[in-house]
């Protein structure tokens, strides 16, 4: 199976905390994404991050706002994905 | 007296085998002498003449036809060849693609490091994607242990190791660790294997990682 680059939205965070509320977050209410490693294309730091499709960024702005989960940056890079 | 000189045809061997002739010819001599070595490519020759300039002769060679070289490493006195040295040399071909690696990575447990078990099952989700990023997969991943819990159904890396699977990675789940975690039945992604192929698979590695 092949693998991409393909656009990616990478949420990062101020702490690990914040991201694993992300996660709780979006969890509940069904908004798309996954947990990563923060890529080097964005930080040189070392951290979880929030990886959705750079179309879903309002939606995650929004959700990440009401429920008080503070984001330290919202970053499109291309990362690899499989292509089935 | 005259010196000896001893003839070698290695046309037609494949590396490392005129070398090792040669240099057990060399060792053969005893005394001054020259070996001269037939053959028929032009890393042969590099490589002989790095081995008897490496044991202080002189070397010299010739193209003597369009795949065709002489060798000729001359000793100008005994050359001290350890017992066991013909057998260790190794081939070197200048500008050839390196041999391919062979990682396999040894997953044992559903968390990384210790410490926390919520952040080590983040971190160990965070390796298993890490894995899809890299230039080069690895050649196998096997799970054992816990790790068997993460190519079951429910995992949350199901996705990343499906998507590595589909890309050539052998993915290997311990079928003793299945049956002891009650899941043999929900293993959703790879093979169920034995822990002789799991022995074969970590001693047959250039690279074990486990995180």
């Amino acid at each position: 199976m092949a693998r991409v680059r393909v656009p990616s939205l990478v949420v990062s965070f101020p702490t690990t905390a914040a991201a694993m509320a992300c996660e709780e977050c979006c969890g509940r209410r069904g908004l798309p994404g996954r947990m990563i490693p923060l890529p080097g294309e964005v930080s040189a730091g070392c951290g979880l991050a929030w990886k959705a499709s750079p179309g879903d960024r309002d939606a995650l702005a929004t959700a990440l706002a009401d429920d008080g989960v503070p984001v330290e940056a919202m970053t499109v890079v291309e990362l690899l994905e499989f292509v089935r | 007296m005259a010196e000896t000189t001893l003839t070698i045809d290695a046309r037609g061997e494949a590396c490392p085998i005129p070398v090792v002739r040669t240099l057990k010819a060399l060792g053969a001599l005893a005394g001054p002498g020259s070996v001269e070595t037939i053959v028929d490519n032009e890393i042969a020759v590099q490589n002989l003449t790095r081995m008897g300039e490496g044991k202080g002769c002189a070397v010299s060679s010739e193209r003597t036809g369009e795949k065709e070289w002489h060798v000729t490493v001359t000793a100008s006195e005994a050359v001290v060849v350890a017992s066991g040295e013909p057998e260790a040399v190794t081939c070197d071909v200048p500008g050839a693609a390196p041999a391919p690696r062979n990682v396999v990575v040894a997953i044992t447990a559903e968390t990384m490091g210790t410490g926390d078990d919520v952040l080590g099952r983040k971190l160990m989700g965070s390796f298993i994607y890490s894995l899809t990023q890299l230039d080069e997969l690895p050649a196998t991943i096997v799970l054992y242990n816990g790790g068997a819990h993460l190519s079951c159904e429910g995992s949350p890396a199901l996705d990343d190791l499906r998507g590595l699977a589909e890309s050539g990675v052998e993915v290997l789940t311990c079928g003793t660790c299945l049956d002891h975690y009650g899941i043999a039945d929900t293993l959703a992604v790879g093979e169920v294997t034995n822990m002789y192929v799991i022995a074969q698979r970590l001693t047959g590695a250039s690279l074990v990682v486990r995180p």
